[in-house]
Order: C-alpha cells, then structure tokens, then sequence
C-alpha cells in the first residue's frame, strides 16, 4: 500500500480519501480505465510479488503446454511430415478423421470402452481408499498411502514387467499356471494375443495403478475436513461413519472431487503406455489400439505430424467437453 | 524450559543420534575386515575310474560315467603306470587313414621299412603294389586312381616334415576326380617365426581360405606305441598351431581304434595370447585397451577335459605292446578335428600324483623360521605374461582400494571378471622373489556372481606344488577382499620360492560341483525318457506352444505300464536333494541363484513321490515337468559359470595386511562423489579418440554410430591409422580435389531418431552407420537423404557415379531392392546376417537322416519322423519367415512398380496356405529358444541366423563337432536347382542431406567406400573378434570379406550357397502396413483358424489403401480427383515406370 500512497500523495489535484475513492478521484479513475488493457496492467503491477512467484510455472506452461497446443491446432490444418515445411490443405484431415480412418473408430471405440469402466471405477475407488485411510489411526495413514500410491509410481512400463509375468500367454503365468493347476483351464489363456482378452487385461492392469494424484487429493481433502463439523453432527444425531462421508465429508471433499474428476477424464483418454507395454504396438488386430496410440503411430511411424495434430484435437476437445460436464455436474451440488 | 525448547533439544540429539548412526553404518559396512572363510567340501571324490579291457567300441560314456560304470565290474583292476616316459615322434607312424568324400575308409600301413604296402579299402586288405600294377581285376580303376592321387602326395616336407597333400575341388571330373593339372598345394604357409622342425607333422586340412572343400574328410595318424604294461598312462602332446581362425584346434584321439569315452573325441589344443606392451592414452588421458595378440610356440600339454570339468587330467587305458596281435595291432591315433596343427611328439607318461601339503612340506623342509618375514613382493595381474582364451581381458574399476587406483579416467587395473567365468580359462604371470624360503601368497581377488565360490588350479612353475592346489576354492566375498591361499581351518599355506623369477598359472576348473552337473545331465536325460514314455500311455497331445494336454478325468496306474515308476521318481527326488546339497556345499553352505531351479524340481518330485497318489499326479503334470526340466536345462549352463576378477598378487611371509584390500565407506563415498561430479563434466562420447575432436572443425565430416564405447573405440583407431592419413580423392560439382578427411565419430543412442532431430535443425551429421535397414528409404522420401548415386542432390543420377560398380562388388545384389526409392540408391549395406539350418548330426544319424533336408518337401518327410521321438523341427513364427515362402512361390510382395500390394497374387495365396500349414498342418511350435533345444537334442534340426552360431560356437563346446549347418530349404525349381531365397536383418550407412558449406556428402561417400571396403571390414572384424570373442562375430555385409573371417570352409560354403539367394522386398511409401497387416492375416488364419483367403484378402485391401493414401501425399498430382492413377509412367521403385523384368 505503502507505494500507492505515494503515487498519490505526488497527484497535487487529488484528494486522498481510502474511503470513497470514485467520488474524490473522479479524474484519476477516468485515467485507469482508459484502456481496460491499461487497467488491468495497472492492476497487475499491484500484485508483482504474486506474478513473479508463480512466473516459473507460467512460463513453462505457456511455452510446453499452451503453444504447443495452439501450435497442435494450426497445424492440424496442414499436411507436415516432420522434416519439410507444413502445406496448408484446409480440413483434409479432419475429413479423412471422420470419413475414411477406420482405425480411428476402432481406437475411438477402445478409448471409449477403457475410459467408461477405468474412469468411474478410479475415482470411486480412489475416494473410497482415501476415506478408508482416513479412517485408520493417525500413525499408519502414510503407510497406508505410500502402499496405494506406490503401483502408479512405478510407471507403465514397470507394470508391465510385473503384469507380463502374471499375464504370461504360456503355463508358466501365474493366472494360467494357478488355473491349469485348478484345472480349469486345460490349456493357457493367451491373454495377450487373444482379441477378446487384450481389453480387459489393459482395464486390470491400469485400475491397479489408477489411485495416483486425485487419491492423493482426496487423502489431503480428508484431513481439511474440519473436525467440529462431526462434533455438530454427532449433536445433531448423525450416529454412523457413513452418514458423516454422506453428509459432511462428501459436501466438504468438493473442491477435490472435483480436481480429481478432471484427473481422471484426463487419464482415461489418454491412455497408451499401458497397452503398449503390455500388448505391443500395434496389438494384435488392434484390439490394444487407442487414441493416444494411433496419435503416436501416426506422429512417429508415418511421420504426418498434421494428421497426428487433427487427431490430437479431437482428443483434446473430447477431454475438455467431458471435463466440462464433469464440471457442471459436481459444481451444481456443490 | 519451555515446550519450543524442549522439541528444539530433541530434535537436535535425533539428528546428533543420525549423523552417528551413518558414520558408524559407513565404517561398519566397509571397513569390516576382509571375511574370506574357506571351507571343506565333504566327499568331493577325486576321479578315480577302474577300467577293464573290453569297453565298447566307440563309447558314449564320459569319463564319469565310464569310471562309474567299470566300477560294477571292478574284478580286474589296472594301475596307473609308473615307469619312465614313452616318447613317440611325428615320424613314428604306422599307417594313415583317409575319409574319402563318398564316405568309405581308406587304410594304408607301413611296413617295417616305411614302404606303404597294405590298402584296406571297403573291408579288404589288399597289396598296394599289387594295385597299382593293376592285377586285382576287381580293384576297380576308381580305387586306384584314389589311391595313387594321396600316396603320390604324402612326403616329408623340410619345413613341416610329415605333410600330405590333397586336391582342391575344382575343375572335378565326372567320377569326382580332379585331373592332374589342378593339383594345388592346398597350405598356406606358416608365418615365419616357426622354427622348423622336420621330425613334426603338420596336421590339417582346407586352410586355403578359397571356399572350396576338400576331396578328403579326414585323415588319422597312427602310431604303434612301444608299450611294456598294460596300465592307465596320462598322454602328453607337443604342439605347434600355425596361424589361422581363431578357433581353437579339436583333435580327436583314439586308442586301439575306439575312442576310448566321449571326450576323447574332442580334445582341444588352446592357442596362448599374450600383449603387445605398449601402453597408450586418448587425449582425454583414458587408457586404450592393450592389444592382444597370439603367441606362435611349440606348446606341451597333457591331455585333459578342456572345461576343467576334472581334476586331473585324462587317463587313457593302454595295452601292453605284446598282446598286440597281426589282426588287432595296438594303435593310438590321432585324427584331424578342427583347425591345422603341427604334433610333434605324444609322450606316454606315468600319471602325475600331486603331493600332499604335508609331503610338500618336508620334501622342502619347511620350518617356522624359513619364513621369510621382510620379502613382501606385490604383483599386478590387469596384464599377464599369457593367457589361453582370447576373450579374458583386463578391466577397470573405480573401486579406492583397487591398485593402480583411478576413478575418473580409465586405467586397466585388474584381471578376469564377468569373462573369467569358464573351466579351462586361466593366464600366467611372472613375479620375481629376492630370497629363497617359504611364503604365504595372496590375493586381491572378488567374484563377480554372488554367492559363487570359484574354483581355480594354482601352478606355480609348471607344476602343481600340493594336491589343495589342484582345485583351490576362492569363497565368495562381498566384494573386493583379500586373503591368503588358505585351508578349510583358516591358516596359511606356505610355498617354498627360490630366489629368482617364477611363473604362476591360474586356471578356472569346476571343482566339487561336477558330480552335481553329472547327475543333473543323467537325470535330466532319464525324465525326458519318462515324459515321452508317460506321453505314450496316456496319449497327451502336444499343443504347437510346446504344452501337453492330458485328459484330467482319467486315472492312469502308470505302475502297471511302467516298470518301477514308483522307485525312479524316489530317485529322481533322492537325486535332486543330493545335487541341492551338493551345490550348497560347493559354494560354501550357500545356495547360489541356479540353486532355486533344483529346489523347485526337489519340491516337485517330492509331491510325486507320495506313493500312488503322486502317480495319479504325473500326467497332469506333465507341463511341469518339462517346465521344470527347462529350467534346470538352463541351471546346467550357469552352474559352470564361475567368474572371478583378480587385482594383484602379494607374496609375504604374514606381514600384510588384507584389510587394506577393502575400501571402507568413506573411501567409496568419496570415490563415488567424485564420479558423479565426474560425470557431469566427462563426455564419454570421445573416450578413446587420440586426438581432441572439437579441434580442427574445418575440414571433418561427423559420423553418428549407434553401438558400444568398444566399437566406437576400434573404429575411432582404425580411421586415425587408415583413413585420415591418406588423402582422398574427393568430387565436388566435377571438380577432383585430392584432400584429407578429418572424422568425428560420435557415439549415440538412437541414432536415427537423433539424425532426424538434427536434420530439422539443420545440424546433421554427414553420415550415419548402424541405421536399420528398412526406415532410410522413408527419410529419403521426405528429402532427408543424399542418394548414393546424386551425390550432388540435384535429382538426377551422377553421370560418373562410381557407386555401382563398388555395390556390385562388394555386396550381394539383393541389396539393392532395400536401397531403392524411385531409382535412386540411399544406402550402402553394413551389416548383414545370414540364415542357414542347422542340424545335430548325431541325432541325424540316429534318426537315419542322412542328408539334412534341401526342400521344404522333404523337411515335411522328416518331420514325422522327429515327432515320433518328441523333437521338433524349428522354424518360428513370424512375418519374417513368412517372406521367405512369397519369394520362393514366386510371388512378389508389391507390383513392379510399387503402387499396390501383391498379395492378392494365387502365388501369394499358395505361399502363405503353405506356410500356415507349417504349424496348423504339421504342427511345428511357434516360438522356442532353439539355441536350449537344440543343445538338448530336442530340436535337432531347425533355421535359426548367424546369431545361434556364434552362441553354439561360444558357449555349447559339449556338442562341438556333433552339428553342422546347411542352406536352408527351399523348393525345387523346374530346372532341378533349389530356390533358397531369404533375407536377413541388417544395418546400413546412410549420408544425410546437409545444404551450403555443411554439405559433405562427397567425403560421406569417401568414408563410407572405406568403411566397407574389404581390407576394413576384415580388420575390424579381426578386432572385434580379437576383444570379444567369437560370440561376437562381425556380421559383415561384405561377401568379399566374410570369407577372411573365421569361419570353416565349409561353412562358408554354407553361408555362400546362402548368400546367392539373399532376397528381399523392397521399400516403398505405406510398405510399412505389409508387415502389419500380414501379421495380422496370419494370427486369425493360424491362430484363429479363420478362413485364409478372406484375411488374406482383408489384409491387402488395408494395404492397399494405406499405400494409395501415401502414394497421393507425396505425388498428388499423379492422380486425378477420384484418387486414380493419371500419371503415365509413375512408378515408387523406379524413377520411371520400366516393363516387367
């Protein structure tokens, strides 16, 4: 405060009253406003501290994140293989996109299938694991955390070689050696190669590493809920642990709920290392394809950056429109 | 005291208590002293083995297996002979025998006046004078035409003294004879330092190197041994091996006519290394790795397993020179195996007996006070005097105690390691000692696998001095330690030096634990017996995945079918826990990480030795089983592998002190501080270049590689020695410059990923090796790439391109469809592997195969017959074996043009109908480790590339000389000849584009021409070879210089034959969906039994599209706007469309 009372105090025409600014610096404000642009600079230059703290991560964001998305954009109107200069051919490859990639269909389809089941069961498994541990003494609380964030520590392709042993297509895999044990199996389940196993396997194996950020959200949620709400509650007749996460962890947890959803939508669609650990890319008649994948091969292996562009749009916008409901959805309550 | 400073104070003393706790941890953990603890092992029994007269013809036995045998019959008992020594010379010999091409044997002997005077041929004895006079009517001219060509060619030579000679093959005549005319010395000449001794016989054959085979197969020496007792004799040779292949030489030995056991036949003489001494620095002050080289001298070695599998050496059984008798003469002979030698003399001796310590000590007369107290004598091992194996070397580690020491820059400071790991490796090194009287001595050593013990002879002037010296075990450690020769009560050996230079050996054996490997390989031999007898009863069918499936509904009393089934299974289950024990005890009560696959096979016949139940257990057990059976296939390989590294040698009377040879935790955090530090600011890419790279930019082309530091380095050597200094004629726009071409070679990962990356940002390299040998005609598309034949880039082929004729001579032509992209060429082949079938022969013979199969046909013809044995032939599953059936049914992959896939072809169609009957059909397994089964015997016959041959080569010497390679099969052609055509993986060099001053292409192509040229590559490949061993063979692509490379000549006939067919597909724009979609096409018809011709046809169309697709993003206006072809003479093979043909 201290500089802008001496800005004014050098203002001889201005009267200095904190109180009622607009009606005794009518001409000043007049000066701020010029511009909205001008205002807001002036705005901005009041909070220096603020912006230089969080300038590192804008930067970064801006230059990894936010240009190469608009850059993504641009060039998904163009045709560009990586080493010559881009062709502007207008929306030809959002019309191949829709009209003639069949593969896109089938990694649509794959993405759609993976992200209805791991989506919803992750974030519902992963508010469930968090109050669980919320539940335990105060003690073990890390330990408990640490065991159910550690699997999506590990990263895909740790999984995968941990995966690959207990999904092994011979007998020697543990799900095949303990069933051909049992003898229910007479002969292994080639659960990498068989078509029909490809997908389920992939939803296992990422359901086991899914409680990663928004788990750990809903973990630092929990403890924020503040405790003389349960005091007031138990008052006012709230007798179960059940109805305390109905009525007063759920409505508290929002703010999370809602960053986690967002987690989630994300995660789901963008699925790809997984299945490429796990089934190889390109998986046997495609049945491991997904958006990501098919973005990737069209990107590395084809080297049509555009089209691998047109692609990335659609998966962007598909994201933000379902993040967006996410969004309506859990702020109504809210 | 309030509460803040309270939690203040305890977290202070927390902290204090922290700091504590890690200084104590770091001098707990490595200043405790070097614990090396020896132990006994309790019934190890020294070989002994009681021969009787009689034994089998040609035995199959090994040794302990025929010592344990001959035990039963122990009645007759034979000593080993103890008299003075038998010399025999080289020009002793009694008679010669040859292996003639068509398979027959033909004996000659001497008579007691040196005249050849009796022909045995075909099993009858006949006068040799008499044959050539032509009197014995049914000596057909044939037989006598054989034998006046080798009679008329055995002499003395002065220089070599006994030699034979024989015809090369070409220019035969129809009975398979040469004419006289092409009669040719077929021996190069020894280098020159051997010193010539005429009493030696040179010993060998086909080291001409011209790729031709010899009308001989082999030739045997026979000696008639003046022996007075019949008693076991240990055997001496006296060798000489000339210059050639690296290989070892194999002799094959036998007595009376018979090899006596089954090592006999395969008796390895080992070549001796040694090092050139100069020591050399890169400019960053690294140590460059000491050149080896091979050490031409007469050598005398007794005869013993070349694995170090025994403790002593071979005893051989020999009768006494009375009972010899006119029908059953008493021969010792010697037959060529592998590789030329030069035998001088075969020494009959009493077998060695070491003493005892106790013995030792009193024959020197060991007392307290001869200790010598003040001659403490430190020896570094990183370079010794000889060595045996080529691929021992010495190593670097950064470790504080290590002596030399250095931690940042590269200093060769020990010996062994990872490589030292085989029975039968050892070198020699020679230390001085300034007074006579008795030491203790020492070692810096650590062992390389944890909780392996290593086991070692220990020779100390060519002799072993006591018994414990024979198989001395080195217990593990945790790292480095040091510790003296020491006995299972802890205390010091003492050794009796003189004063003077001594020699000291240290050879890896097996030690204890080959009672264990014995019993692994027998038991392992009898449960497969059981499984295929089990299979037979129940009728367990096989899966193409190499599983049984038996009906789990059924009981079966195996008992009724299987004769003592019950006692067998208590034994297999007695002998696992023995061997685990056995193991345990061997590597000092610990059980190393092979020790798990016993302990499971334990578990598992435990569960079936429950009496009837168990029984009811083995058919559904059958998988186990043979996973099990895998396993310990797998135990018996690593079991052998002892690695240990040694530092240096101390001798000293007690006064040293061995905890210095353990670096404490300070000292290996420091070292490890100044690493990472070090690690921030080394750039490892340059180790080993001479000169410092980012000097003198002006004139340099840069070379991206993508291989290890040690290639890197050689190839770095070879340009500072071969390319650099010589100026280059060098093209530019017409104008010849003659310049010399600086080059930085640059080491990186992902080589093309990176080019690619720098290409964009306009800083490419000029040259790129090691690239695959597919993508770079995808970058050529898209401009990236100088065509080899556009130097100039200018989209129109050089009109004095040099670039044919220099392809044509030396790589095969097939390569030139990968290098292809619209009639201009990108790359230059590097690397190239080839294919061929390999084949046990023993198993092959057994089965009555007689030659292996030429035609696919007649693999189907054979298959039955291995599958009734449970073998299997190997031919995995894939799209790249699928090529081959397209290529050799005459179906091509695309159109001649490269526009559309052909696979929708009836040729096509035939081709791959064929190939997926291979396993829906004929039910061979998908995907094995071949290299296993074939060493087994379970798969004795399959296709497999050069990288099973260097494994068989390197690491499988237990069945060396038991398999041979052939061409692969193929079909037969109308004409009579077989179609062989295959491909094979490989890598290129590729230049990329660079434009204005950064434009080198023309000294790219220079660099390139040099490279593969084939004075280099045969020089790197000597090198590569030289430092790795033969696992690493240069796969060169160069079909000049293969055939300077190690090989046989009858390999490389193999290779050769193989060669003439090598064919591949060519790359053309959306190619890369064959693979994909063919792979596809073939799981749902093979795997999924759908209908061929549909996934057939799916496949093309999604081919097809895919190529249409990036045949319009490129040349878009070749078509019109319905996506037809409108352009007259487009083609993406060639620059123009050419006709058929």
């Amino acid at each position: 405060m201290s500089k802008k009372e001496k800005k004014l105090k050098n203002e001889p025409s201005v009267v200095v009253d904190s109180d009622n600014q607009e009606l005794a610096t009518g001409k000043k404000k007049k000066d701020y406003t010029k511009s909205y642009f001008r205002f807001k600079l002036h705005e901005m230059g009041q909070f220096k501290m603020s912006y230089a703290l969080i300038a590192p991560f804008f930067i970064c964001f801006i230059t990894f994140t936010l240009l190469p998305l608009i850059a993504s954009a641009a060039l998904s109107f163009f045709y560009f293989n990586a080493l010559s200069l881009p062709r502007f051919i207008f929306w030809d490859n959002y019309l191949y996109l829709f009209v003639e990639d069949s593969l896109f269909l089938k990694a649509f389809s794959n993405t759609l299938y993976y992200a209805i089941i791991v989506g919803p069961v992750s974030y519902i498994a992963s508010y469930f694991f968090a109050w669980f541990i919320n539940q335990v003494p105060k003690r073990l609380k890390p330990l408990y955390t640490l065991a159910f964030y550690a699997p999506s520590l590990t990263g895909g392709v740790a999984l995968s070689v941990v995966w690959l042993v207990v999904f092994a297509n011979d007998s020697q895999g543990y799900i095949n050696s303990a069933l051909l044990n049992a003898g229910l199996i007479t002969e292994p389940i080639q659960f990498l190669q068989n078509v029909n196993w490809i997908m389920p396997v992939i939803i296992i194996v990422s359901l086991w590493s899914s409680l990663g950020t928004g788990f750990l959200s809903f973990v630092a949620g929990f403890t924020n809920v503040d405790k003389e709400l349960y005091d007031a509650a138990m008052v006012d007749g709230i007798t179960s642990r059940f109805q305390r996460l109905i009525y007063i962890d759920i409505p508290q947890t929002m703010p999370q709920l809602l960053f986690s959803a967002v987690l989630t939508i994300t995660g789901s669609f963008t699925v790809g290392g997984i299945s490429q650990a796990l089934v190889g890319h390109p998986s046997p008649e495609d049945a491991g394809l997904t958006i990501m994948l098919h973005l990737g091969d069209y990107a590395g292996q084809r080297f049509e950056v555009g089209y691998a562009s047109a692609i990335a749009v659609v998966l962007s916008a598909l994201v933000l429109g379902i993040g967006r409901l996410a969004f309506r959805l859990l702020s109504d309550k809210g | 005291m309030d509460k803040k400073q309270k939690r203040k104070i305890i977290v202070l003393v927390i902290f204090a208590v922290l700091v504590v706790a890690i200084i104590a941890a770091l001098f707990i953990y490595g200043g405790r002293k070097a614990d090396v603890k020896q132990f006994k092992v309790e019934n190890d029994d020294i070989l002994d083995f009681n021969p009787f007269a009689d034994y089998e013809e040609r035995s199959d036995n090994s040794l302990l297996e025929y010592g344990k045998v001959l035990k039963k019959y122990g009645d007759k008992k034979y000593e080993s002979y103890a008299g003075e020594d038998i010399v025999i010379n080289a020009t002793d010999f009694y008679g010669i025998s040859f292996k003639i091409d068509s398979g027959d044997t033909l004996y000659l002997y001497r008579d007691d006046n040196g005249e050849y005077k009796n022909v045995s041929y075909r099993g009858k004895n006949y006068d040799y004078g008499k044959v050539l006079n032509g009197e014995f009517s049914f000596a057909t001219e044939e037989v006598v035409r054989k034998i006046e060509r080798i009679v008329n060619h055995i002499s003395f030579d002065e220089d070599y003294g006994f030699t034979y000679k024989v015809d090369i093959e070409e220019g035969r005549d129809e009975n398979g004879y040469t004419s006289a005319s092409n009669q040719k010395d077929r021996f190069t000449e020894a280098s020159g330092t051997i010193k010539a001794d005429p009493s030696a016989i040179y010993f060998g054959r086909n080291d001409a190197g011209d790729g031709s085979s010899s009308a001989i197969e082999e030739i045997t020496f026979i000696y008639k041994p003046d022996v007075p007792e019949t008693a076991l004799y240990s055997m001496d040779v006296e060798y000489f091996l000339p210059e050639n292949r690296s290989n070892n030489t194999l002799v094959r030995l036998s007595v009376d006519n018979k090899y006596p056991f089954k090592e006999a036949a395969s008796i390895e003489l080992k070549r001796v290394y040694g090092f050139f001494d100069k020591k050399s620095l890169d400019f960053g002050g690294n140590e460059i790795r000491n050149q080896q080289q091979e050490l031409f001298m007469w050598q005398t070695t007794t005869l013993q397993n070349p694995e170090g599998l025994y403790r002593n050496p071979y005893r051989f059984l020999i009768n006494a020179s009375s009972l010899a008798s006119a029908d059953k003469p008493r021969t010792i002979s010697l037959t060529f195996g592998r590789e030329p030698v030069i035998i001088k003399t075969i020494t009959l001796k009493a077998p060695l007996k070491s003493l005892t310590y106790e013995e030792y000590k009193v024959r020197n007369s060991f007392s307290e006070s001869a200790i010598v107290k003040d001659g403490l004598t430190k020896v570094e091992f990183e370079v010794p005097d000889t060595k045996n194996t080529i691929s021992i070397r010495s190593e670097w580690d950064g470790d504080y105690a290590s002596s030399p020491a250095s931690y940042k820059v590269t200093r060769y400071n020990y010996f062994g390691g990872d490589r030292w790991a085989n029975g039968g490796d050892g070198a020699s090194w020679s230390f001085n000692v300034e007074k006579d009287g008795w030491y203790q001595i020492g070692f810096r050593y650590q062992n390389t696998l944890t909780d392996i013990a290593v086991y070692a002879e220990i020779n100390i002037d060519g002799e072993i001095p006591f018994e414990q010296m024979e198989e001395y075990c080195f217990p593990y450690t945790d790292g480095w330690a040091g510790s003296s020769l020491i006995d299972e009560n802890q205390q010091p050996y003492y050794f009796y030096l003189t004063k003077g230079t001594h020699t000291i050996s240290i050879t890896s054996k097996v030690g204890p634990l080959r009672k264990a490997i014995q019993s692994l390989k027998e038991s392992m031999d009898s449960i497969s017996k059981l499984i295929s007898m089990v299979v037979n009863i129940t009728g367990a069918t096989r899966s193409s995945t190499g599983g049984y499936s038996v009906d789990k509904n059924r009981d079966w009393d195996l008992d009724k079918y299987i004769m003592g089934i019950e006692e067998e299974i208590a034994n297999y289950r007695d002998t696992f826990e023995r061997i685990f024990n056995e193991i345990k005890a061997a590597n000092g009560d610990v059980t190393p990480y092979y020790g798990s696959s016993v302990a499971v096979a334990k578990a598992l016949f435990e569960r079936l030795a429950r009496g009837t139940e168990g029984l009811e257990d083995i058919p559904a057990s059958l998988n186990e089983i043979s996973n099990a059976l895998s396993s310990l296939s797998t135990t018996l390989q690593n079991i052998t592998e002892q690695p240990i590294a040694i530092d240096y040698m101390v001798i000293h009377g007690g006064e040293f002190n061995y905890d210095k040879c353990r670096s404490n935790g300070f000292q290996s955090f420091y070292v490890g501080a100044i690493k990472f530090g070090d690690s921030w600011v080394k750039d490892y890419s340059v180790v080993g270049a001479r000169e410092d790279p980012s000097k003198n930019q002006t004139e340099e082309i840069e070379v991206y590689i993508g291989r290890g530091r040690e290639y890197v380095e050689m190839l770095r050597a070879l340009i500072a020695e071969d390319f650099t200094p010589v100026k280059r004629a060098v093209t530019v726009n017409g104008v010849t410059e003659e310049k010399y071409i600086r080059v930085n070679v640059n080491m990186v990962q992902n080589v093309e990923g990176l080019v690619m990356l720098r290409y964009v940002t306009k800083t490419a390299p000029d040259v790129a090796i090691s690239v695959g040998n597919r993508s770079p005609v995808e970058y050529a598309a898209r401009g990236a790439l100088v065509a080899y034949n556009d130097l100039d880039g200018d989209g129109v082929e050089d009109e004095n391109t040099d670039f044919y004729t220099y392809f044509d001579e030396n790589f095969l032509p097939g390569n030139y469809t990968l290098s292809r992209y619209r009639g201009m060429y990108y790359t230059v082949p590097e690397t190239q592997n080839w294919v061929a079938l390999f084949y046990r022969t023993d198993i092959m013979e057994e089965l009555g195969i007689e030659n292996p199969p030429d035609t696919w046909e007649e693999v189907y013809e054979i298959l039955p017959r291995l599958q009734e044995k449970s073998m299997d032939f190997c031919y995995n599953y894939g799209v790249g074996n699928m090529y081959p059936f397209l290529y050799q049914n005459g179906a091509s992959v695309y159109d001649a043009d490269g526009l559309h896939s052909n696979l929708d072809s009836a040729e096509a169609y035939d081709a791959f109908y064929e190939y997926a009957n291979l396993y829906n059909k004929y039910n061979i397994p998908y995907a094995s480790n071949f290299y296993m089964k074939f060493k087994l015997g379970d798969m004795p016959i399959g296709v497999a590339d050069m990288g099973l041959y260097c494994q068989l080569k390197y690491s499988a010497p237990e069945i060396n000389g038991k398999w041979a390679m052939s061409p692969v099969p193929g079909h037969l052609k109308e004409d009579g000849t077989v179609d062989r055509s295959m491909g094979g993986s490989g890598t290129t060099c590729i230049l990329i584009r660079n434009e204005g001053d950064r434009n080198h292409a023309a000294e790219g192509w220079e660099f390139v021409k040099w490279w593969m040229s084939e004075e280099i590559q045969v020089k790197y490949a000597q090198e590569v070879e030289a430092t790795f061993g033969v696992a690493s063979r240069w796969n060169t692509a160069n079909k000049l210089a293969i055939n300077n490379m190690a090989y046989s000549d009858d390999e490389l006939e193999v290779i050769n034959e193989q060669w003439k067919y090598f064919t591949e597909y060519p790359v053309v724009l959306g190619g890369y969906y064959t693979d994909r979609y063919l792979l596809t096409a073939l799981n749902q018809s093979v795997l999924q039994g759908d209908n061929i011709r549909i996934a057939l046809e799916d496949a093309v169309r999604e081919i097809n599209k895919e190529m249409k697709r990036k045949q319009k993003e490129f040349f878009n206006d070749a078509f019109d706007s319905e996506g037809n072809l409108i352009k007259e003479d487009f083609s993406i093979i060639w620059s123009t469309r050419k006709g058929e043909g």
